[in-house]
């Protein structure tokens, strides 16, 4: 462990290291194999944090956005808002996600450091996850603009609940972003500024894994040619332990409603979830889950679990996923669309996705099989 | 003795005894002035030089004032870091209670500091039981190897400890279901395993739990938990009933004298009829 440390340290010192940086984000890189979640959200955070001085090249961007977006632990979430201090062009979801993480986090600020790799009190001058979050913003400054409206929402609604450092804090991000030239509204179709997860994978080819052993919640065993031929499918994965309430449980959630839009539109398509953590997640445990987020389970709407090994659905669809000794230590949110013949037509990743944006996808993947 | 009379005189004799941090926790919480109270529990808490007793005090009323959510938010922080401040402090009680709220939260520099004390025993801030339990509250850390190899070597509370952690381990299975049938084991460490077993595994817990239900020879007390958690087990899963394993527990209630087999064996027979 605390060779790995060491090495971030070594790159944060030297020139043109960020590539190397973001390679150790990756949830299935092996800086991550084997440790708890807790470690892996540590390692997370202190390399997030090494692109403040080392510079956030554009493909490390979506692992800031996604943390500022889902992440619940402060410590990793305050590392990402410093990362955007790296940026040098500022994504136009950054500020309205900033806000966001303030919103979530203001229940459960914690002190953060990322001068050295090991957990433990403070040394002087404590700083807060909400307090980085808002100097962030505060140092954004014209580009953060489009936030300031619902940061002074939050700070009229929630004012409360900060304390008079963050509250301070919050005050020179607000006078910084109102003394800002005016600039225009960020992403113009998105809900409050912010976009969705968009497709960004090649078809690939599903039907390597066609024979591969399934159970549904039920207990009923089928192969994955038997749960998804013959229709478009939209195929999500999840894992009942799951501790973020805004991924696992939310994308359940959400599959369930998308299962009831399917029907609504008469879309004749799969909607199924896939556990990370199938020795854990028997069918009992799926079945309440499903139940629980309002799953209307049919023959076209499922969670399972592999039979055997989980690899060949990992590798199949690229999925960022990592394990620790026990269960998953950390995944990125990850929706895969298939059309009737098992090939891959669409991938959301990293990101939250939008119902509209994964129903047009599994159209397009039934027009392929009317074609 | 009259109980008004009782009450008044207890509650007065409550007062008097109670210090400054005392009454401030026992004052209604949602009348307390936070922005007063808080920055003096902390400087309590993290004083040295105050006695143990007012010190524990201040902790057990930061502890209640977290439960006003919205309210402690904006101390929330500074009572953490006061609570890391005073894990490796002198005085064990302190520590142990300290260390206890970081863990319920998952806190990492608790959980370092409790690997640390079961890898070097000597240099332990709590008891190894205690240890493993405030380790536990963590189903996605990398402790449970850990928790294997001390499960081995660990003796009493600290192994029941150990089984504990070791439910939300899918590869204990087999250590569950080999402890679960074995009638040499302690009562408690069977007891254990059953709800392990049935938590990892509900239809291997179903299997072993029916041998021991129609085994004569095992202890009522594991007969009679076996059944219960049949009966719950069956009613949570919402199972079909079994006419085979009806039969077997309706003979087991009518030729039993233990009132705990008839009691559950009753239960799982209503379950049946639902």
């Amino acid at each position: 462990m605390h060779d790995l440390a060491a090495r971030v340290d070594e790159l944060r010192r030297q020139p043109d290291s960020a590539r190397e940086l973001v390679g150790m984000l990756f949830e299935q890189s092996p800086s991550y194999a084997g440790r708890g979640t807790n470690e892996a959200e540590r390692v997370r955070g202190y390399v997030l944090a090494s692109f403040e001085t080392a510079g956030l090249p554009p493909e490390g961007v979506p692992f800031v956005l996604e943390e500022l977006e889902l992440g619940n632990n402060p410590y990793t979430v305050a590392a990402a808002a410093r990362a955007l201090r790296g940026a040098r062009e500022v994504p136009a979801d950054a500020p309205a996600l900033l806000v966001r993480a303030i919103e979530r986090l203001r229940g459960a600020d914690d002190v953060v450091s990322f001068d050295r790799f090991t957990p433990g009190p403070a040394r002087a001058d404590p700083v807060t996850a909400l307090t980085e979050l808002a100097r962030t913003l505060a140092g954004l400054g014209p580009d953060a603009r489009p936030a300031l409206d619902e940061l002074r929402r939050l700070v009229e609604s929630e004012g409360g609940t900060f304390s008079p450092v963050v509250t301070a804090e919050l005050a020179t991000a607000m006078n910084a972003l109102e003394g800002a030239r005016a600039t225009p509204a960020a992403g113009c179709c998105s809900e409050h500024g912010i976009g969705g997860a968009t497709p960004v994978s090649l078809p690939g080819a599903a039907s390597e894994i066609a024979a591969l052993a399934l159970e549904d919640q039920d207990g009923s065993r089928l192969s994955f040619f038997e749960a998804f031929a013959g229709r478009p499918t939209a195929l999500t994965f999840f894992y009942t332990r799951c501790q973020n309430p805004e991924k696992c449980s939310l994308t359940v959630t959400r599959l369930a409603r998308l299962a009831r839009s399917c029907e609504a539109q008469g879309l004749d398509a799969n909607v199924a979830g896939i556990t990370y953590d199938a020795a854990f997640d028997r069918p009992a445990r799926l079945r309440g889950y499903g139940a629980d987020r309002a799953m209307a389970f049919s023959d076209r709407c499922r969670l399972l679990r592999t039979l055997g090994p989980f690899d060949p659905i990992q590798a199949t669809f690229d999925l960022g996923v990592g394990f620790g000794p026990v269960t998953v230590n950390r995944h990125r949110l990850d929706l895969v669309v298939l059309d009737p013949a098992l090939t891959v037509t669409a991938q959301f990743e990293r990101r939250l996705w939008r119902e509209t944006a994964v129903l047009d996808a599994l159209l397009a993947a039934a027009d392929v099989q009317a074609r | 003795m009259d109980v008004a009379k009782y009450r008044e005189r207890y509650e007065a004799q409550l007062a008097k005894a109670a210090t400054s941090a005392e009454e401030s926790a026992a004052a209604p919480l949602g009348e307390q002035n936070l922005e007063e109270q808080v920055p003096d529990l902390l400087a309590t808490l993290q004083n040295r030089e105050e006695p143990v007793a007012s010190r524990t005090a201040a902790l057990e009323a930061l502890a209640a004032l977290d439960f006003l959510g919205p309210r402690f938010a904006p101390f929330r922080a500074r009572y953490k870091e006061a609570l890391r401040d005073v894990a490796t402090d002198q005085p064990q009680e302190l520590r142990a209670q300290a260390l206890e709220l970081l863990a319920i939260d998952k806190d990492p520099y608790a959980q370092e500091l409790l690997v640390q004390g079961l890898q070097e025993p000597t240099d332990a801030l709590v008891p190894e039981a205690q240890a493993i339990q405030l380790l536990g509250y963590d189903d996605h850390a990398e402790v449970v190897p850990l928790v294997r190899e001390v499960y081995e070597r660990a003796t009493g509370v600290a192994r029941e400890e150990a089984l504990r952690v070791l439910a939300t381990d899918p590869e204990s299975e087999q250590l569950f279901t080999r402890l679960l049938k074995d009638k040499s084991e302690k009562r408690s460490i069977r007891q254990l395993s059953a709800s392990g077993l049935q938590s990892l595994n509900p239809e291997a817990f179903d299997e072993t739990a029916r041998k021991i239900v129609a085994d004569d020879d095992d202890y009522n007390d594991i007969r009679a938990t076996a059944l219960a958690a049949l009966a719950h087990g069956r009613e949570a899963r919402e199972t079909p009933v079994d006419p085979k394993l009806v039969e077997t527990v309706q003979k087991v209630g009518e030729s039993t004298r233990s009132r705990s087999i008839r009691s559950a064996a009753r239960r799982f027979l209503q379950s049946t009829e639902q």
